[in-house]
C-alpha cells in the first residue's frame, strides 16, 4: 500500500504547480487576478498575497509530511502496529501556531477594511449615483446637474456607471428584490446589494477605460444577464459632456431635435458651452 | 450487489445522465390555441401548416424568407450560412462579417440563446420560463407591440424595437441587451423577431381566412388569399416608417421656464376631468375602478400561482361572493327560499366578475393593471417624447387608448405625468372641486367601456 503515498504526492505536486502557475505566468495567462486600478486595491492585493504565501507555505509542509509519513510508515510485512497516547506539547503548538498567524491576519487587514468598509472611513464625496440592483439588471440614478440625488433633473441609466479618473467614486447600492452582489474585478471591490438596506460603497481608477461590472451573488435564473459597463472618464470634463448628452436625450421631445438643457450656471451648461460641436 | 452488477448499474446511471437532454430539436409551434378558437378544420390546418413552411421555412434551422420583407439585405443575417447558386443543387455560404472577417452568428442562434427560454421558439411568449413571469413574455403571432412611436394600432419600427432590445422594459422581466451583445447581433436579432412576427400573423390571418370553412370549400385558401394575406402583413412592417408620429411642436414648456407649474396644474386637471382618474385612480395609483381591484388582481396573478389561471379566477369569484354575501341582506334571510336566492345571486355575481375580470384582460388575454403613476417607473421610456407617444397613441394591445387631444394639452399631462412622482401632494391634496362628481371614490369593480377616440 506504500503506492498510495504517490499517489498522494503526485496530486500535491499538480495543486501546486497550478498554485505557481497563477502567480508565476500569471500577467499573460489570465490564471491570476486581473490588473488592479483602485487605490484600496493595492491593500487588497497585498493583503491576499499574504494570506497565499502563507497558506501556501503551510500546504507544502503539511503535503511533504504527510507524503513522507504515508512513504515511510507504509504496511510491510512483519511491522507490527503500535498504540501510543499521543502528544500533548505536539498539540499545544499546532493549535497555538495556526491561532496566531489567525489572528495576526485579523488584526493586520483592520485597517483596510476599515478604510473600504466603514462610513466614518469613505472619502467625503457625494455620492456619484444610486446603483439599484434588480433580477436582472443594475438600475443607476445620477444626480443630475444640481448634484442631489431625488429630485426632477436626476438622469436614469441602465446597465452603465460612469466615473472619473483618479476620483473616488461613491455610490449608493440598494437591491429591489433579492440579494445582489456589487463587483468589479479591476477595482476590487465587492459589496452585497441587500433589500431594504442603503449601502454606501466606494472605489476608484487610475485607468480610464471601460470596465465590467458583475453580479456576483446568484440570483435567479438571469444571475449571468447582470453585466454592466463601468465608464471611467479621463476628466471630469468628458464625464460631464456625457452627462450632458444623456440628458439631452433624456429630455428629447421631438425626434427632430434633442432639446438642449438651459443655461443654469452649472457644471454641465459650461461644460456644453465649451464643448465642440456635435 | 455483485461488482459486476454495481458496475453495470453505475455505467447505466452515467449513460442515463448523458441523454437527460432529449428535447430534440427546436421546432415551431403551431397556433392550435386558435385554431380551436376559430374552429378550424384539420385539413385546413394542415394546409396553412404547409403554406408557412414554403413561405418561412419548416424549421429554424430551415428558414426562407418571403419577397418584400424589410429584413436587412433580404434577411441574410438570420441565419449563419445561406443558400447560393442553383436552387436545386445549392452552395451553403457562411456569412461572414465585413469588419471582423469572422462568421456571424445570425439572428436565430442569437434568439435561442437570449430569447428563446421567455419568448419561446416561434415567439409565442411560452418559452420554458415564461411561466413565472409577469408580466407575461410577449407574444409576437398577433403582429402588435405596445411601445411604438407609430400611429395607434401600427407596426412599431425598427428603431422601437432596437431600444426595447438595447434598454429593457423597466419592471418587467425584459432585461437591457445592451452590455449582453453588440450592436451587429442586436441587429441579427431584432430581424429574428420581425421574422417570427410576421410568421406568426401570416398563420394567424391564414386560420382567420379558413375559420368556419368546410372541408369541401376548395377556394377558402387559394393561392390569391394566401397571397394577399403575406403581402399585408409584409407591407405592414414596411410602412411603419412612414407612420411615426413627431409631436409637431417640442415640449412646452419646459421644467425650467416659469410657466412649468402652471402647465404641471393643468395637466392635474386635464388628467382628473379626462378619463385616466377611471383607470389610474384619483391618486394615480393604478387602482382606478375600471379594473379589479389591485389585491385581487395580486391574489389571483401572485398568491394563487401556480395554480392554472382558469382556477385561480374560479376561487378568487368564490371567495368574493363569500364576502358579498356577508355583507348583503341575504345573510340574514331564513326560510325555505334562501337557497334559491343565494344561487340566483351567485350566478349573477359570478357573471358580473367575469367580465371585471376579462375587462382587465390585454389582447393576448394576460391580466394587466394601469400604471402607479407616483412610483416614476416607465415602462415604455421616461423621455417627454416616449410619455407623449403613449398618451396620444395609447398603447396597443393594452387598454391605454389613443387621445385626440391637442399637442399643448398632452405637454400639460406630459408634465404632470414627470412631475407626480416627486411631487405626489399634487394628487393628495387635489381642490376637490377638481375630481368630477361623477365618480369621486369610483364603485370597486364597475365595468367600463374604455376605448375612446
Amino acid at each position: 500500500m506504500r503506492n498510495w503515498s504517490l499517489l498522494f504526492l503526485l496530486a500535491f505536486l499538480f495543486s501546486l504547480g497550478a498554485s505557481l502557475y497563477g502567480p508565476l505566468f500569471g500577467a499573460s495567462s489570465g490564471w491570476w487576478l486581473p490588473k488592479n486600478v483602485s487605490t484600496m486595491g493595492r491593500q487588497v492585493d497585498h493583503l491576499f498575497l499574504i494570506v497565499f504565501w502563507i497558506t501556501g507555505v503551510v500546504f507544502v509542509a503539511t503535503q511533504v509530511a504527510l507524503c513522507w509519513a504515508a512513504w515511510k510508515y507504509a504496511e510491510a510485512p512483519g511491522r507490527r502496529a503500535v498504540y501510543f497516547h499521543g502528544s500533548q506539547r505536539l498539540e499545544v503548538v499546532w493549535t497555538i501556531i495556526p491561532s496566531a498567524i489567525l489572528i495576526f491576519i485579523a488584526l493586520y487587514q483592520m485597517g483596510t477594511w476599515a478604510s473600504i468598509k466603514f462610513r466614518s472611513q469613505m472619502p467625503k464625496v457625494q455620492p456619484i449615483a444610486e446603483v439599484t440592483a434588480r433580477q436582472f439588471q443594475w438600475k443607476i440614478r445620477y444626480p443630475g446637474p444640481d448634484g442631489r440625488l431625488h429630485t426632477p433633473d436626476d438622469l436614469f441609466a441602465v446597465n452603465e456607471l460612469h466615473i472619473v479618473k483618479d476620483a473616488p467614486a461613491k455610490i449608493t447600492l440598494k437591491s429591489q428584490d433579492v440579494l445582489h452582489s456589487f463587483f468589479i474585478p479591476e477595482m476590487r471591490i465587492k459589496q452585497d446589494a441587500v433589500p431594504g438596506l442603503e449601502i454606501p460603497v466606494w472605489f476608484d481608477a487610475d485607468e480610464p477605460r471601460t470596465y465590467e461590472l458583475t453580479c456576483a451573488e446568484l440570483c435567479g435564473w438571469g444571475h449571468y444577464k447582470m453585466r454592466a459597463l463601468v465608464v471611467v472618464h479621463k476628466s471630469q470634463r468628458e464625464f460631464d459632456d456625457w452627462m450632458t448628452a444623456a440628458l439631452a436625450e433624456q429630455n428629447r421631445s421631438q425626434l427632430k431635435a434633442a432639446t438642449a438643457p438651459k443655461a443654469g450656471g452649472n457644471q454641465v451648461a459650461s461644460a456644453l458651452e465649451g464643448s465642440p460641436a456635435r | 450487489m455483485t461488482p459486476r452488477f454495481r458496475s453495470a448499474l453505475i455505467c447505466g446511471a452515467l449513460a442515463l445522465a448523458g441523454c437527460a437532454d432529449n428535447s430534440g430539436p427546436t421546432a415551431y409551434v403551431r397556433n392550435t390555441t386558435l385554431a380551436d378558437e376559430l374552429k378550424v378544420k384539420p385539413a385546413f390546418r394542415e394546409q396553412v401548416a404547409k403554406v408557412l413552411d414554403e413561405t418561412f421555412g419548416p424549421s429554424p434551422r430551415d428558414l426562407r424568407v418571403p419577397e418584400g420583407t424589410d429584413l436587412l439585405m433580404g434577411g441574410v443575417f438570420l441565419a449563419n450560412t445561406v443558400r447560393k447558386g442553383d436552387p436545386n443543387n445549392p452552395q451553403i455560404v457562411p456569412i461572414i462579417d465585413r469588419d471582423t472577417k469572422q462568421p456571424i452568428e445570425g439572428g436565430y442562434a442569437l434568439y435561442r440563446r437570449h430569447c428563446l427560454h421567455c419568448h419561446g421558439v416561434s415567439g409565442d411568449g411560452n418559452g420554458p420560463t415564461s411561466e413565472w413571469l409577469w408580466p407575461h413574455p410577449r407574444d409576437y403571432r398577433p403582429g402588435v407591440f405596445k411601445f411604438t412611436s407609430t400611429a395607434a394600432g401600427q407596426k412599431p419600427t425598427r428603431a422601437d424595437l432596437r431600444k426595447t432590445i438595447l434598454q429593457g422594459i423597466d419592471n418587467s422581466s425584459m432585461p437591457a441587451f445592451a452590455t449582453q451583445m453588440s450592436r451587429d447581433e442586436i441587429e441579427q436579432v431584432l430581424d429574428y423577431v420581425m421574422f417570427l412576427s410576421m410568421r406568426g400573423e401570416v398563420e394567424r390571418r391564414l386560420l382567420n381566412a379558413v375559420a368556419g370553412a368546410e372541408e369541401s370549400d376548395t377556394e377558402a385558401l387559394s393561392a390569391d388569399i394566401i397571397k394577399e394575406e403575406t403581402q399585408a402583413v409584409l407591407t405592414s412592417w414596411t410602412t411603419a416608417r412612414e407612420q411615426v408620429v413627431d409631436p409637431p411642436i417640442p415640449r412646452s414648456p419646459t421644467p425650467d421656464i416659469d410657466g412649468f407649474r402652471a402647465s404641471v396644474l393643468r395637466g392635474r386637471e386635464l388628467f382628473l376631468k379626462q378619463d385616466c382618474k377611471d383607470c389610474h385612480g384619483t391618486l394615480a395609483q393604478g387602482d382606478g375602478g375600471s379594473f379589479v381591484r389591485p389585491e385581487i388582481s395580486n391574489r389571483i396573478i401572485f398568491e394563487l400561482a401556480p395554480r392554472p389561471i382558469d382556477e385561480r379566477v374560479k376561487l378568487v369569484t368564490e371567495e368574493q361572493f363569500e364576502e358579498y354575501l356577508e355583507r348583503s341582506p341575504l345573510a340574514e334571510k331564513t326560510g325555505s327560499d334562501r337557497r334559491e336566492a343565494i344561487e340566483q345571486e351567485r350566478k349573477s355575481f359570478e357573471e358580473k366578475f367575469k367580465k371585471d375580470w376579462e375587462n382587465s384582460l390585454d389582447d393576448w388575454k394576460q391580466p394587466i393593471r394601469p400604471a402607479n403613476l407616483n412610483r416614476g417607473v416607465y415602462k415604455g421610456g421616461r423621455r417627454p417624447i416616449d410619455i407623449f407617444w403613449r398618451i396620444r397613441k395609447g398603447i396597443n394591445g393594452a387598454k391605454m387608448p389613443a387621445h385626440d387631444l391637442p399637442p399643448e394639452q398632452i405637454w400639460d399631462l406630459v408634465n404632470f405625468v414627470l412631475t407626480l412622482p416627486d411631487d405626489p401632494d399634487l394628487l393628495r391634496k387635489a381642490p376637490p372641486g377638481l375630481v368630477t362628481p361623477t365618480s369621486p371614490t369610483p364603485a370597486p369593480s364597475a365595468p367600463k367601456p374604455v376605448a375612446q377616440r
